[in-house]
């Protein structure tokens, strides 16, 4: 399988501060691929580098192939990109701007974008401008399906979406995907739409890749344990072992690659006294936040 | 695609193009009534001497509108751009960021010219209605720099909404005003007949630095 | 954009453009001196030049010792022009130099003329009011119609503004029969009705003869002149005057300075040395025995030249030390700034580039500012190495060239957008 995107070891800076520091990941053909962490942690930053809209510090990026900073009007036509807040030429109406963009693709098919806005309650000659936030949403949608391209590049696709527009969204991108040379790059900062959804991930802290592995992977080897202590002051490091530690009173939960023998070997050799050890189940929103912490 | 970029263009200029066509030909038809009211007061000759000796511009109610004009169409041609940073989307259209740039650029351009030429040719009809062609011709030459401040009032606000750092916004604006201002130098007629070529040339060359804005914007947008 | 050092570099070149107008504009507005002016009078009575001094305190009476004059004295000493206030205070002599003193012959015989640079410079709208000479009216009228010379003389009647047909027919057709050459290459004339009589224009044809034309009773009156073709006209003042000694004031591209006399247009050189009319205001003013020429260039010099009627030299004044008294503003100037761009000129009306070059000692602070940047760019960690050509701009253009990189600050050349 090729890639179509590669980031390697990409460092960027604002001014003097660092937004991550020798990130490194690849986009496989046909996959759909989430970029998640919490706010700040350089999405966005992402994204922009990834379309040129921003110069890397230092690092590679491409696409296709080629660099990312300078990619070629061919290479653009193959990449659909949706702005954080589906933001749209609001000045235009929904005829007006589906006969704007087809002028640029030579692969243009109007007929998902209509049928798209065939199903919300707006009339062809309304402006995005006078549309909710979720009617923007489908406009965004439907101009990037009917791009028909190779790569889409979705920035927090959820922002101001109510929970059926996030929805109508995910369904129409699933339907998308099932072309086996399309491939979705993703972020949201609302991760447990994303759990049957994506095939990787990469999940971003401040300044450092945490992970980067395929969903199944991650949901099964990453595990929560709780368990209670009589310390009510216990603090846990990170470590090879240990990836996040919470104590609420006597109750705590451990988060870990790890299987649970090697977590009770762990707890024993470091002296801890517990009790109730069990495995608890986690949904994608659970890990997420175990691996990046709550805070 | 030119089509479809002409098209886009025009979407977000047409009102703002029309109402200026509009403010142009009412403050020229108040200059036709200024002029027509003075000549029923003053006996035409001595208004016309005067009009040459002391260099009475009978058109000055147009001195700064053109200016005007350039900075309106700019603002509603390239806030909907930044605004949102819709500037991404233009700029991830499949074609060199440069050529839709200038695309765009000239599209404001010709609106602005077109506005200029309309009043060209109605202020010189009113000249030619009232005055020999000698006046037409000193007014026109009178006008040009007027005209071309329009054009660096567009480059110098288009320049500003695309750059994304506020210090070099300020320095824009000033190095613009400093600009602008120049073609307001000098009273009487056709005082810029030995020079409005270099002045037209140092206008069209400070539209180029919109090019360093559109740099800046694309490599360090965050 | 292929190629974001030319941008850079036009908008470089913006800033030193713009910075060289306004920077020395601004320091001088502000180092602004008082202004101060000496006016060179001659007394016929003392046989020697003397001075009014005047700045904002207000004017002193100099003679050419240095010795200071009461106003009294002043006037005194130069009664032809002060000759109103002196017969009201009776203190007018009755002859001067053995001539007794008639106040109507003082008054008929002293005129003044001043001609300044800007004034030949001035690109008047080439429409002119040809009045009528005799009209037997106190006073002198505007006539209804402005004429031109293109390819035949054409009067145009403003209120219609239609062509008077029949008078631009027997204007044009007096022209020719005194074989003028159309269209016109100047025309010369003095608009103002605020004048005794009309003697309407001087007008040069397309071969370089010059021509006079009037009005007379409703006629034309074109005569060619005998002034020869071969002149160099670089302007002429008409100017009207009772004395009907001269019709206007002719000066040439060499700087030669004639009336032209009633005496058939004969030319009368005046004896004007280094005297130059593209910088030199010049005031000539003439009285019952003498013409004094007058002309000074700014900040530089200041000369003046007195005649008899019959334009033989009598005296001579000349200061240089205006130049001399140089001003600290215009000592530090040279150390500031490479050179001043200016669009406007007190000698010309027109809008143009103006450069004023000084010397090399502005280097001094371009090596240091330089430096500056130099030191500013490895501290900020701004890499500048494709863009040494802005080190070299800063060396060259100074102060400019300093504030245009401090402002562009960004010198990546590595991509394209």
């Amino acid at each position: 399988m090729t890639n179509v995107v590669e980031v390697k070891d990409l460092t960027h800076y604002y001014g003097s501060k660092l937004v991550f520091e020798n990130m490194s990941f690849d986009i496989k053909e046909g996959s759909i691929f989430g970029l998640l962490g919490k706010n700040g942690t350089g999405k966005t930053t992402t994204i922009n580098i990834l379309n040129g809209f921003l110069k890397p510090t230092s690092g590679k990026c491409l696409m296709f192939g080629e660099d990312s900073y300078s990619l070629s009007p061919q290479t653009k036509a193959r990449v659909g990109f949706l702005i954080e807040g589906h933001v749209q030429y609001s000045f235009m109406n929904i005829r007006q701007i589906e006969k704007f963009y087809s002028a640029f693709y030579p692969k243009w098919k109007k007929e998902p974008y209509y049928e798209l806005m065939s199903k919300l309650a707006v009339t062809e000659d309304q402006k995005i401008s006078k549309m909710s936030c979720g009617q923007r949403s489908q406009v965004a949608l439907g101009l990037i399906l009917a791009q028909d391209a190779d790569l889409l590049i979705l920035d927090d696709y959820s922002m101001g979406l109510d929970a059926g527009y996030r929805r109508l969204f995910l369904d129409y991108l699933i339907e998308y995907a099932k072309a086996e040379t399309k491939t979705i790059f993703i972020t949201s900062h609302i991760i447990q739409d994303l759990e049957n959804f994506l095939d990787e991930c990469v999940i971003l802290d401040y300044r450092t890749v945490l992970l980067q592995a395929p969903l199944k992977s991650f949901l099964s080897d990453f595990k929560q344990f709780k368990f209670e202590v009589d310390n009510h002051n216990l603090k846990l490091e990170k470590d090879y072992v240990v990836k996040n530690f919470e104590l609420v009173k006597n109750k705590a939960t451990l988060y870990t690659f790890e299987k649970q023998s090697v977590v009770e070997h762990y707890l024993v050799n470091n002296g801890i006294n517990y009790t109730k050890l069990a495995e608890v189940p986690m949904t994608l929103e659970e890990a997420f936040i175990g691996i990046t912490g709550k805070y | 695609m030119l089509n479809a970029v002409v098209f886009k263009e025009w979407l977000k200029i047409r009102w703002i193009f029309i109402g200026m066509l509009l403010i142009n030909l009412l403050v020229i038809i108040n200059t036709y009534f200024n002029v027509a009211n003075v000549l029923k007061v003053y006996s035409a000759n001595i208004f016309l001497v005067k009009l040459i000796t002391y260099e009475i511009l009978f058109f000055e109610d147009i001195m700064y509108i053109p200016l005007l004009t350039g900075i309106l169409i700019s603002v509603f041609q390239f806030f909907p751009e930044v605004n949102q940073k819709r500037l991404k989307l233009t700029f991830h259209l499949p074609v060199p960021e440069s050529k839709m740039l200038f695309q765009m650029t000239v599209i404001g351009f010709i609106s602005l010219l077109i506005i200029f030429l309309f009043d060209s040719v109605l202020l010189s009809l009113v000249s030619l209605n009232f005055f020999p062609e000698e006046v037409f011709k000193s007014m026109i030459s009178t006008l040009l720099p007027w005209f071309l401040a329009g054009f660096c009032g567009y480059f110098l606000i288009t320049m500003v909404f695309i750059e994304p750092n506020w210090i070099k916004r300020v320095v824009l604006t000033l190095i613009g005003i400093g600009l602008i201002s120049l073609f307001y130098s000098g009273t009487g007629y056709a005082k810029f007949e030995k020079s409005w070529l270099i002045f037209a040339a140092i206008s069209f060359l400070f539209g180029v630095v919109i090019y360093v804005s559109a740099y800046n914007f694309k490599r360090g947008i965050s | 954009m292929k190629n974001i050092l030319i941008t850079r570099i036009i908008l470089a070149i913006t800033i030193i453009l713009v910075a060289s107008i306004y920077l020395p504009e601004f320091y001088w507005k502000i180092t602004k001196e008082e202004a101060k002016s000496v006016s060179v009078y001659y007394s016929v009575v003392k046989d020697e030049f003397v001075f009014i001094k005047s700045d904002i305190r207000g004017a002193k009476y100099v003679d050419q010792k240095g010795d200071e004059l009461t106003r009294e004295e002043f006037e005194e000493a130069v009664p032809l022009l002060n000759f109103r206030q002196l017969f009201v205070s009776g203190k007018m002599p009755d002859t001067i130099n053995g001539k007794a003193i008639e106040p109507k012959e003082v008054k008929l015989n002293n005129f003044s003329l001043r001609i300044r640079p800007e004034i030949i410079n001035y690109n008047l709208i080439q429409l002119f009011p040809l009045m009528e000479s005799q009209s037997g009216r106190i006073r002198l009228e505007l006539p209804p119609d402005l004429f031109r010379i293109t390819d035949r003389m054409e009067f145009i009647t403003s209120l219609t503004n239609q062509v008077d047909e029949k008078k631009s027919r027997a204007f044009t057709d007096a022209l020719l029969k005194e074989g003028f050459n159309f269209p016109a290459k100047k025309i010369y004339g003095n608009l103002s009705t605020m004048k005794p009589f009309d003697e309407g224009y001087f007008v040069i044809d397309s071969s370089g003869k010059i021509y006079h034309i009037k009005m007379v009773k409703g006629e034309p009156f074109c005569v060619q002149t005998s002034i020869p073709q071969n002149i160099d006209v670089a302007y002429i003042l008409v100017s009207e005057n009772e004395l009907r000694e001269f019709y206007s004031l002719l000066i040439t591209k060499k700087s030669e300075v004639y009336f032209i006399s009633y005496d058939n247009y004969r030319l009368i050189k005046l004896p004007v040395e280094d005297y130059n009319y593209e910088t030199d205001v010049m005031t000539i003013r003439g009285d019952l025995f003498n013409r004094q020429i007058t002309y000074s260039r700014e900040n530089e010099k200041v000369k003046s030249i007195v005649t008899n009627r019959d334009y033989n030299i009598v005296s001579t004044y000349e200061d240089n030390s205006k130049g001399k008294e140089v001003l600290y503003t215009s000592l530090i100037a040279p150390y500031l700034f490479p050179f001043e761009l200016s669009i406007e000129e007190s000698k010309t009306p027109m809008i143009n580039f103006y450069f004023s070059f000084y010397d090399l000692h502005y280097l001094i602070l371009s090596a240091v500012l330089t430096i500056v940047a130099i030191i500013y760019f490895r501290k900020k960690k701004i890499d500048i190495s494709n863009g040494l050509i802005y080190y070299a701009v800063v060396l060259v253009t100074g102060l400019y060239g300093f504030i245009a990189i401090m402002c562009i600050r960004d010198f990546n050349n590595d991509s394209n957008i």
